[in-house]
Order: structure tokens, then sequence, then C-alpha cells
């Protein structure tokens, strides 16, 4: 043990030793230095470029003379400096390069400098010595901050870039009226850090609250004794109120990340957000909400709903599960961090290389405008994280489904939302690999500068890996949704859910299409016409089970007797946009409809009323149902309505527009948009509406919280549901059974027809073992 | 909105209406059912046939008839949705071998398009009661009965300017030789320096850019061939090809991605057939410029054309459609 902490340590140490000499390469690891500064051969810190004769502040316009030194004395001449034999000392020496953000730099002698990409750079008559005479003529703005960088090269006089070694000296030299050369605090930076302080807040409220109760007796430790159980849990239920708190808590910022960029879209030409930060902002967000806002609440879900359903004290590996937990928590940190850099990641949540993979490192400085931000770097490790959480999230899943049914519980006798769940992790788990070896290589290329999927690779490569994955990933996220509403809808309409087999196949046909569709993402990426119509087909072909869990849905309200309870309003709600998300979602596979909409606001429109008007309606509406399951009390129903009439309506006035934007031709991920563009009247109406649904929110949020408290005490079965779960108290113990309970069948008391009895279908009989096997 | 005379539109007629038989079916059963069959509405017969009781699976509620039903219906609009989609695949992605076509090379950089010419391009407005006409090494301009001044010409980047003359009308230039090679242009303005007339030639190899506020310049009545690439914006640096864009003409209904790195680059149709000028835009995200990589492009009548015929693709498209169709709706 003693011996392996050791050889750890060491080899930490030795990372921390080698991590400083990457950073020293001012172009990164590999041969790009060489076309960073036009220098050549290696940066070294042997160099030094010294620069004599800039002044500490400029007057506008004036001309300063400079002179720049090149000295590196641990350098040979090639040749040992002598003209003679078969590879001779060519005289060469050192060279210059000068870049300056204002104002004009020459050499004295106008021979010796050219100018090349926006930069002066040396002729060959420069060649022959290591110093040299500048002119900097300030600009005529001594209100401005000039930044100079003076790269020098000794050049060791043979052929080729071999043995030379350059270095460079940067200068911010302000103007006499610019004030202090001090950091500007963005936008972003400061919008995160108050994301950041406001949950130390809460932290401190918590703190405060427990001491509260009972001040007399509080010690730190006492409060440490309260939170440490919640830190260190794998309970399944604290687990999963606890990726659920985590997500939401996403889903709100995202949200604040998208009204503040609403507001940039709200007029035309705005200047509210910089490009930079609108970048930034669009891709935290989309990477926020599906991420690390809309898959958490999910799997909250998931965790604490499904053991109950199917009659499980646990999950499969509780301990997996609170990594699985863990490591999503600490790649929110990574995600968000470029932000502190002042540049947070720009590079979509679609992540499409070259641009991500192109950065200041492997580009050089001059063009480092042309690649990604800073942030991209730790944005695509924290994406990493995240495919792992998953994983383990879907190898415990799969497991648990597969292993830990109660007696009673088979396959065809589960509730359609473990039904649902158990879908969609098998998707997820499908789903991953590809993405993940597609992330991983980005990263390489990003960092490393291998070049799997940039020049010489194949940038379309990464958008068969990432929509291999995409695709399937939206189904995940709105599978275990379709299983919510099944779940409210029978309940509230009290009866058993209409076409039972049907739903599992049509879920299980979703699963199964929903993994032979990816192509509709790239139909305009030149593919070939035979591929863009066989995906035409297979996307078409979703319709279908889609179309039938709807049908089924209805079939079930009909001749019911729905109670009208805010989590049936959601679910209804549901039916409605989801259709609708639906209905749009018929357009886009077909070709001569694509090839305008794609990447334009109906895309946005799209995908914004199957996530929201799907996934998270579907996701409100579990809330509402099994808030009582995990606190004991029911939310609050007047606030629930207010809740649900205020955020439907604005939701829909949010999106609806967004698909006439589309059709008008306003392009997606734009930061601004022209006057006689005669999109403004619209986004005004867009950007006012997602206020109003963006607060809307916070009724949910003071509900929650409200009624933890002073809810109406709900028994063991506040609506009439007949799953497991409803069989212990609320909220249940841990482990959630005490004993395995035995779930009966009144097919098999009332059934009139002697379905299942008769045929016994091939799944039915797979199931029936192994619902024995766990009896035993 | 797409022109009328696109496939996009006539597809998108098609889909909205489906779209809206789909929904007034299933929203109209969802509203009678959500509103009928509420808790208190309507007296529900046999309430507990179901046994929904905690802990056991209720009585299935189902109807094998139904639930088949429940499939061939989306099965049966979508296989007829599908039949008028894949019509539309060989009207977006190919050329009628018998239809005139015009070729040009896209080029898309961070952050703006350049438009190289590979084939020339001779172009000028009618209608205007002007015409300008290159006899041998003689320019003429005929503006009789027109409120033209001036005329400027340019060749090859050097303007000149010239005045008409007051009394006919007309203008000529000797000693100017038209010369395929070269980019030349001849406009004609009023008193006011309203331009009124323009006559240009675009050789092969002219390259004009929307960075600098040039416009793509297209011929109308022909179907434009579009080749697209994505090129580096600065060439210095090997691992720097260029980035993903997408070249979007939404009054066509038309976009294809560029594609770094892919030698034969990606290739699109736009069959242009009335005058105006019309905005380009990209699509797809490519860096910190992306919302201002925006373009506009000129359609135009090659010289002695009138772009009036009606050549958009409706006519052709809306016959498959008609034939796939039985008659319309």
């Amino acid at each position: 043990m003693r011996t392996r902490a050791l050889t750890l340590v060491a080899l930490m140490l030795l990372m921390l030793a080698a991590a400083p000499q990457f950073e020293a390469m001012p172009t990164g690891i590999g041969s790009a230095g060489d076309n960073g500064c036009t220098c050549h051969g290696g940066a070294s810190a042997d160099t030094s470029v010294i620069v004599e004769g800039l002044p500490d502040s400029f007057n506008a316009s004036e001309t300063y003379p400079f002179t720049v030194t090149v000295v590196n004395d641990v350098m040979e001449l090639h040749n040992g400096g002598s003209t003679e034999g078969a590879d001779p000392w060519n005289g060469h020496a050192g060279g210059f390069r000068i870049l300056t953000t204002s104002g004009m730099v020459s050499t004295v002698n106008e021979s010796l400098s050219h100018d090349m990409d926006g930069g002066l750079t040396h002729t060959a008559d420069a060649n022959g010595v290591r110093t040299w005479d500048f002119e900097w003529v300030a600009p005529g703005d001594d209100g401005k901050v000039v930044e100079i960088t003076v790269y020098g090269n000794a050049v060791n006089g043979g052929a080729g870039p071999g043995g030379d070694y350059w270095n460079q000296a940067d200068f911010f030299i302000p103007g006499a009226n610019a004030g202090d050369i001090a950091p500007s605090a963005r936008a972003l930076v400061v919008l995160i850090t108050a994301i950041g302080l406001a949950l130390g807040l809460v932290l401190l409220g918590v703190l405060y609250v427990f001491y509260a109760r009972s001040p007399s007796t509080f010690t730190i430790e006492h409060f440490w004794s309260y939170l440490k159980p919640w830190l260190t849990t794998t309970d399944h239920k604290q687990v999963g109120i606890l990726y659920f708190l985590y997500g939401f808590t996403f889903f709100l910022v995202g949200g604040v990340l998208a009204l503040l960029f609403r507001i940039q879209l709200a007029l035309p030409e705005n200047t509210f957000l910089t490009e930079t930060e609108y970048n930034s902002f669009f891709t935290l967000h989309g990477t926020t909400m599906i991420f690390l806002a809309a898959m958490p609440m999910i799997a909250g879900f998931m965790n604490y709903v499904l053991p109950l359903q199917i009659g499980a004290k646990d999950l499969a590996f509780p301990r997996i599960n609170a990594m699985g937990l863990w490591l999503l928590v600490f790649s929110s940190p990574l995600i968000y961090a470029g932000i502190w850099s002042g540049e947070g990641a720009d590079i979509t949540w679609v992540m499409y290389p070259p641009y991500s993979s192109l950065t200041e490192s492997n580009l050089g400085a001059e063009l480092a405008q042309y690649g990604s931000n800073i942030g991209t770097t730790a944005f695509i490790s924290g994406i990493l994280m995240l495919g792992a959480s998953s994983t383990l999230g879907g190898v415990n899943f799969i497991t648990t489904v597969f292993t830990m049914r109660a007696p009673g519980v088979g396959f065809m006798k589960m509730p359609l939302f473990a039904w649902s769940v158990f879908v969609s992790v098998f998707m997820l788990y499908m789903s991953l690999p590809a993405f993940i070896i597609g992330v991983a290589f980005l990263l390489f290329d990003h960092t490393l500068g291998t070049v799997f999927f940039t020049a010489g690779g194949d940038s379309l490569l990464f958008q068969h890996l990432f929509w291999f994955f995409g695709h399937p990933e939206v189904y995940v996220v709105v599978v275990p949704a379709f299983g919510i509403v099944s779940e409210v809808l029978a309940t509230s309409a009290r009866r058993s859910i209409f076409g039972y087999k049907s739903m599992v196949f049509a879920m299980a046909g979703i699963g199964v299409v929903g993994f032979i569709v990816w192509g509709h993402h790239m139909l305009t990426s030149g593919m070939d016409p035979f591929w863009r119509a066989a995906f035409m087909i297979t996307t078409m072909a979703v319709a279908i089970p889609t179309g039938a869990k709807v049908f089924n849905w209805l079939a079930t309200i009909w001749g019911g007797s729905l109670v009208m309870r805010t989590h049936t309003l959601w679910s209804l709600g549901f039916l409605v946009t989801f259709t609708l998300g639906g209905i749009s979602g018929m357009f886009f596979p077909v070709a001569g409809l694509d090839v305008h909409f794609h990447d334009s606001y109906f895309v946005v429109a799209h995908f914004h009323y199957v996530f929201i008007g799907g996934t998270v309606f579907a996701l409100f509406s579990g809330v509402y149902y099994w808030y009582p399951k995990a606190t004991g009390r029911k939310l609050n129903e007047t606030l629930g309505l207010w809740h649900f009439l205020i955020g439907f309506a604005s939701y829909n006035a949010t999106f609806w527009p967004m698909h006439a934007l589309g059709i008008m031709g306003m392009p997606r991920r734009t930061h601004s948009y022209t006057t006689e563009s005669g999109f403004a009247e619209y986004n005004m109406a867009i950007s006012t509406f997602s206020f109003i649904f963006g607060l809307s929110q916070l009724l949910l949020v003071w509900n929650i919280i409200r009624s933890n408290r002073h809810g109406e005490p709900a028994g063991n079965d506040p609506w009439g549901g007949w799953s497991l779960e409803w069989m212990t108290t609320s909220p249940p113990p841990t482990p959630s059974f005490h004993d395995i309970p035995t779930q009966g069948d009144m097919n098999e008391l009332y059934g009139h027809h002697g379905t299942g009895q008769k045929k016994e279908s091939p799944l039915k009989k797979l199931a029936t073992p192994l619902a024995k096997g766990v009896e035993e | 909105m797409p022109a009328e005379d696109t496939v996009f539109n006539v597809l998108y007629d098609k889909f909205m209406f489906w779209s809206i038989v789909v929904g007034i079916f299933t929203f109209g059963w969802m509203f009678i059912a959500m509103l009928r069959y509420r808790d208190g509405v309507e007296p529900v017969e046999n309430m507990d046939k179901y046994h929904i009781e905690v802990g056991s699976f209720p009585v299935d509620s189902h109807n094998t008839k139904l639930e088949v039903l429940f499939y061939v219906l989306p099965t049966v609009i979508v296989v007829w949705l599908t039949m008028m989609a894949l019509a539309s695949n060989t009207a977006v992605w190919s050329v009628d071998e018998n239809e005139p076509t015009y070729n040009i090379d896209i080029v898309g950089k961070q952050w703006f398009w350049e438009f190289h010419y590979t084939e020339a391009l001779t172009w000028e407005d009618p209608g205007t009661g002007i015409d300008v006409d290159w006899q041998g090494n003689m320019l003429m301009v005929h503006a009789q009965n027109t409120t033209g001044v001036n005329v400027t010409v340019a060749i090859d980047g050097v303007e000149t300017d010239y005045q008409l003359n007051a009394s006919t009308g007309m203008f000529a230039l000797s000693g100017v030789m038209f010369d395929v090679e070269l980019h030349s242009k001849v406009t004609v303005v009023d008193a006011d320096e309203n331009l009124l007339h323009t006559w240009e030639h675009l050789p092969v190899g002219t390259i004009l850019s929307s960075a600098g506020g040039q416009h793509l310049i297209l011929p109308c009545d022909k179907i434009s061939i579009l080749s697209l690439h994505s090129r580096p914006s600065d060439a210095s640096n090997p691992n720097y090809v260029g980035v993903q864009h997408s070249f979007w003409l939404p009054e066509w209904g038309v976009k294809e991605d560029l594609v770094p790195g892919l030698e034969a680059g990606t290739v699109m149709y736009a069959q242009p057939d009335d005058l105006g000028t019309f905005p380009i835009r990209c699509a797809e995200y490519c860096g910190m410029d992306h919302s201002k990589m925006q373009g506009n492009v000129d359609i135009v009548a090659t010289e002695g054309e009138t772009c009036e015929k009606d050549t958009g693709v409706k006519k052709q498209s809306s016959q498959d459609g008609e034939a796939a169709n039985g008659g319309g709706y």
C-alpha cells in the first residue's frame, strides 16, 4: 500500500515537473511552432530578446526609435562558423518578426524588412546580424493600449531550421490618456462568478438554517455530520435527489445564459454582448441544458423511482452510482472553467472540428482569432468526464433491470416508466462509445496536435461519430419522458394504460430505429444522394412508433376520468407540444426542405419543442407526481396551476415564432442581424416572452422549497397509482424495501379474455425464469 | 420565405397541408378527450373494471385491432409523405442535362465569401432603353430618349468618365478593343448620379469577395452549379485548413456545407429566374464573426437576354408533384 502511494506521489511530482516544460513552448507541443511567428527551429529559453527604447507610455503619433538584440550564448554556429568545407556556414545569424496592434513599425534601414501577414518580417539582408534598429510610429489615438510582440530568432547559419532557437518578448504600452492597464471584467466572468457566489450563499444559508434550529448545541462538527450523509451517500433515493437538484440548478443557470443572449437578440445590430461572449453563452447554454440539466434531472428520476418501481432495495451498484453523480458534478467546473480566462468555450454543443481543434497553440498567435477560445480545452475535458459518468450509469441501470426485479415484476409487467428507463439507458450505453472516442480524439487534436479531424484527417468523421451518439441521445432524454407521461396519464385517468404491449414495442422500436437516423443531421454535408434518401426514409419511420404512442395516450384518456392535478396538466401540455414538435420534425428529413431548414431557427424551434415541450414538461409532471413520494408532502396545487398556465403560454409564445424566423432565413448561432433582414419584430417578441417563461420557473422553485415544510401531507399513495413505489411509505425507508414485495397481477384474477395465458409471448418466457430467480 | 418557384416552397406547401390534416385529426381527438373525459363531467361506467390496486399490475386495457390501427395510420401517412419527399431528392441534387447551366466556385473563408468565376459572364441590365455595344475596336453606348448623362468605362480596374452626346444621347469610344481576358464594366448614370444601366464582363478567373462588399453575380434562367470549398484565411500554417461553413441562399431555399480538406468540394444548385439582389448567409457556426459572414447575390440577365422567362423549378417540380399526387389537392 505504501509503495503504491509513493509511486503515485512520484508520478504526480513528475507530471508537475513536466507540465511547465510543455507550457514553456509558446506555440505548444509539436512542429506548429515554426509557423507561429515564421521563426524557425525551436523555441528556447536560451535565446533572449532584448528590446531597448520602447517607451512606458506613448504620445499620439510620436516616433520612437528602438533596438532589438537577440542573444544566445549557448548555441553553436553551423560548421563552427567556418565557410570552408562541403557544408559551409552561410553567414546567417538572426532574424526578427514584430507584430503590433496599432501604429507602424519599420526598420530604420528599409531594405532590412518587409510586411508579411500583418506584421514586420526581416529580409535576407537582415540575416547577417543579431541586432537591428527600428522605429515605431505611435497611433494617433493615445487613449488605447498597444500590444507589441517581438520575436527574435537566433540562427546558426546552416541550411534548414535545425539548431536555430527563437523566443519572444511582449510589451503593453498604454497611451498617455489610456489610464492604467487593468484587466477588464467581462460580463460572463461576472455572471458565472455571481452564480458561484450564489451557490456559496446557498451553502451558507443551509448552514444558517441548521444553526438556527438549535443555536445552543451547534458546532461545525454537527453541521458536518448533517451534511456528510448527503455528500457520501450511496442510497439511490438521496443520489436521485442530488441528481435532480444539481440538474435543476443548471436548468436555471442555462436559462439565465439564454435570457442574456435573448437580450442581445432582442434588437437588430445589438452590441449588448460581444461576439466572443455570445458564442460562449450559446455553447454553454446548449451543453448545460442537455448534459448538465436534462440528463441529470432524468437521472434523478431514474435513480429515485426505478428501484422503487421494480421492488428493488437499491440499484445494483450503489457506489458506482454515487461515483457517476460526482463525476458529473465535477465535470461542470471544467465545462465552465474557461470563463475565468475571459473566453469560455465557443465551439457549440456539437463541437464540430476543425474549428474546435484549432487553438492558439496549434495556430500561432497571429492566427489565434481563427481558432476556438481558450476555455475549449477544459470544456472538452469536462465533456469526456460526462461520458464516463453516463457510461457508469448505463451499466448500473441495465444490470438493475435485468437482475433486481421483484417477484411478479416480469419484463412485460414492469411499469412503463421502468421500461422507458431501460430503453433509454440501453441506447445511452450503446451510443456512448462512438461519442467518447470522438471526443477523446478531438481532445488529442486540440491539445497534442494530432490530426484525426483536421488537416489531413476527416472533419466529417467527427460529425458521424457525434451524431451516432447525438441522435440516440435525444431519444435518451425523451423516452423517459414518455414513461413519466404514461404513468401520469394512466393514473390521472384512473385506468390502466391503453395498449401496454404496443407502448413497450413502440419504445423499443424507437430505441432501435433511433440508431439508424443520425445522417439526417448531416443531409447538407455533401452526403451521397443515396444515403440522403436512406436516412430520409429511416427518419420518417421514427414517426410510426411515436405516432402509435400518441394515439395510445389519447385512447387511454378516452373514456377515462381525468383528475386535473398539476401533474396531469403538465402531461396534457406535453401531449400538445410534443405533437407539434413531432409534426415539425417531419419536415426535416425531406431533402428539399432540409436544405432550407438546416441550421436555421426552424431547427431551434423544433428541438425546443421536443426538448422543453417534450422532456422538460414531462419532468415537471414527474416532479409534481413523485414529490409526495420523496418528501411525504404534496406540492401546492394553486402555485402549480399558475406555474403551468404562465409557463405553458409563455413557452409557446417564445418558441412558436422561431419557426417563422427560420423560414424567413435567420441562421442559428448568429450574434446579430441587420435591420433590413426583417427579423427584428419576431425576435423582440421572443425575447419578451422568454423572460416570462424564465421567471415562471421561480414559482416551481418556491413551491419546492415551501411545500417541503408546509405542503399537505401525502399518504403512501396520494394519486391512486398501482406500481410498487406507492406501496412503501413516503418518504421510503432505507433500504427502500424491508422485505422484497411481490407484485400481483389482476389479469390473472379478472382478465376477461385471458391475455397472456393463451399464447405465451417470447418476451414473457424470457422474463418468467428471471423473476423466479430473484425470488430465490 | 423562399421564392414561390422553388422546390422548397412547393414541398413546404404540401407538407404544411398534410401537417394540418394530421394536426386537425390529432388535436381534435386530443382536445375532445381532454374536455369530455374530465373527472365529474362524464359519468364513467364500470370504473373499477381495471382493478387498480397498489402492488398489482392492473387489468390490461387493450384492443388489438385498434392498437394495430394505431401503427397502420402513421405508417400510411409516413409512406405517403416519403413518396412525396423522395421525388424532391432529384429536384434538389441533380441537373437536367438539357437545361443551360452556369458553373462557379464559391470559397468560404473566416469570415467572408469569395466568388471564383470559372465561366465568363457578360451581362447587361435589360429594359432600361440603353444599350452598350462593342463593335470591333469601338465601344458604342445608345442612350437615346433616356435621362442618361455620363458614362463610366472601367477596364481592368482603370476607370474613365465620359459624357454622352447631349443631343443624340449617343457615345462612341474608339480604340478600345473588347478583351475577353479583362474585367470590363460600363455604367450609365443620370445627372443626379443615379445608376441607370450597367454592362459588365467578368472573365474567367475573376475573384469577387464579400469582404470588400462585392456581390456574387449570377445569370438568371440558368441552373447555377455552385462548387463549394472551404479554405483557410491564411495559408501560412499547414495545420489550418479552414473550418466548416454552410452556404445558404434563403431566396431559393438551398444550402450546402463547405467541408475543409475535401478537395473535390461540395456542390449545390440554384435556379434563379428573377432579377434582384438577395442575401447570402453562413449557416454553419464558423467562429467569432460567424454572424458577419453574409453577402449578397445579384441576379442579372446575360447580354441580350430579358430574364422574363419563368424557368423556376416550380413548373417541373409541380408536374412531378402532380404525378405523385394524383392531381394535387
